[in-house]
């Protein structure tokens, strides 16, 4: 489906969250056999840029630069990646329809439109906590980059992305710490739904 | 304040000739190092000819200045920013950042310091939802710029490993 599309002036990018760069995203990569642009992303830029907060999210982004939609951590199933349905029967069409229909599209919101959330100052200074850590990381001390994610996830909790990376690196305790985080949502959704556009379908 | 980062970097300059070990600066996603400092715990002085591979600012007669943003600056007399000494010009990136509201964090053992998003060129993005530009590698090393791509519909995917 999405190589039809791709004639028809539509390109996918992919960007790996991933501080552990390419050997840590690229055998994905490799097994989905990808044919869209497959990027790294090893300090979270793409989730910086466009405020996502979990993966995997999806922007959509029209031909003139305007974003016309995000589905932030928006996906009900754990995502493949050879697989753009993320787990959602329902998602391929609806960006075939945008991809042919345009404007006229129920998927979309118009021009200029779309609300992004101002961040709060300390949602602002969470991120070059995280750079830090990932600065850390990257030159194997592991105390320092700890210190700084943990500070990052402090001052914006509503981050998945940072607690998850954090995470990733003592496998042995993830799930005692996705549970721990999972239950201070208290019945809030952990993947945002897909929001109201879809409605009208 | 004011006096005592004045203080700070003249005594700075008068203990170490001019410069220390240097810093480091992350921001927008890259790593610079910066070879000549000013000793100050509190500030970030650097030569203004490096402000540009720091965070694209260029000094100007007229201030500190990135597209359409300009910091006034005056550079006949020493301030908070900026200051001569020894024939050395020295200008404040902290100072820079406090008055563009830039949010930062400093690891002092290591004189890393780690800059936030600039709120002024976040604005086409939260008020008209235009797409931020960025550049990333792709796996086998080729570097992609969104903007390569305009004229297309694009869908931006993030996902990880993890």
């Amino acid at each position: 489906m999405f190589e039809e599309l791709r004639d028809r002036n539509f390109v996918i990018i992919a960007a790996a969250q991933d501080s552990g760069g390419a050997p840590a995203a690229a055998p994905w990569y490799e097994r989905a056999k990808t044919t869209y642009v497959s990027l790294i992303d090893e300090t979270h830029r793409l989730s910086s840029l466009y405020a996502l907060v979990n993966v995997p999210s999806a922007v959509w982004i029209d031909e003139a630069g305007y974003v016309r939609r995000i589905d932030e951590g928006s996906y009900a199933t754990t995502h493949k990646l050879g697989d753009f349905a993320f787990g959602r029967d329902d998602y391929a069409p609806m960006v075939a329809n945008w991809v042919q229909e345009g404007d006229a599209s129920p998927h979309v919101k118009a021009v200029g439109t779309l609300a992004v959330a101002k961040p709060t100052g300390e949602q602002a200074l969470a991120e070059p906590n995280f750079q830090l850590g990932v600065y850390f990381h990257r030159r194997g001390d592991t105390a320092k980059a700890d210190r700084y994610w943990e500070t990052a996830q402090k001052l914006n909790p509503d981050s998945w992305n940072y607690a998850r990376q954090d995470w990733s690196f003592t496998p042995e305790q993830a799930n005692e710490n996705w549970t721990r985080k999972y239950q201070t949502l208290e019945g809030k959704p952990y993947y945002r739904p897909i929001d109201g556009l879809d409605a009208a379908q | 304040m004011r006096w005592g980062t004045l203080l700070a970097a003249l005594l700075a300059s008068l203990v170490n000739a001019h410069a220390r070990a240097g810093a480091v600066v992350l921001y927008d996603g890259r790593v610079v190092e910066v070879e000549r400092t000013l000793a100050d715990p509190t500030d970030l002085w650097i030569d203004p000819d490096d402000l540009e591979r720091v965070n694209g600012f260029v000094l100007k007669p007229e201030g500190a200045c990135i597209d359409d943003i300009c910091v006034p600056v005056r550079q006949a007399e020493n301030s908070d920013i900026f200051i001569t000494r020894s024939g050395s010009r020295w200008f404040n990136v902290a100072e820079l950042a406090d008055r563009i509201q830039q949010p930062y964090v400093v690891d002092h053992d290591t004189g890393v310091w780690s800059f936030g998003a600039i709120p002024a060129q976040r604005a086409s993005f939260i008020d008209r939802a235009l797409a931020p530009d960025f550049e990333l590698p792709d796996v086998h090393g080729k570097t992609h710029k969104l903007s390569d791509f305009k004229g297309k519909k694009i869908m931006l995917l993030s996902w990880a490993s993890w």
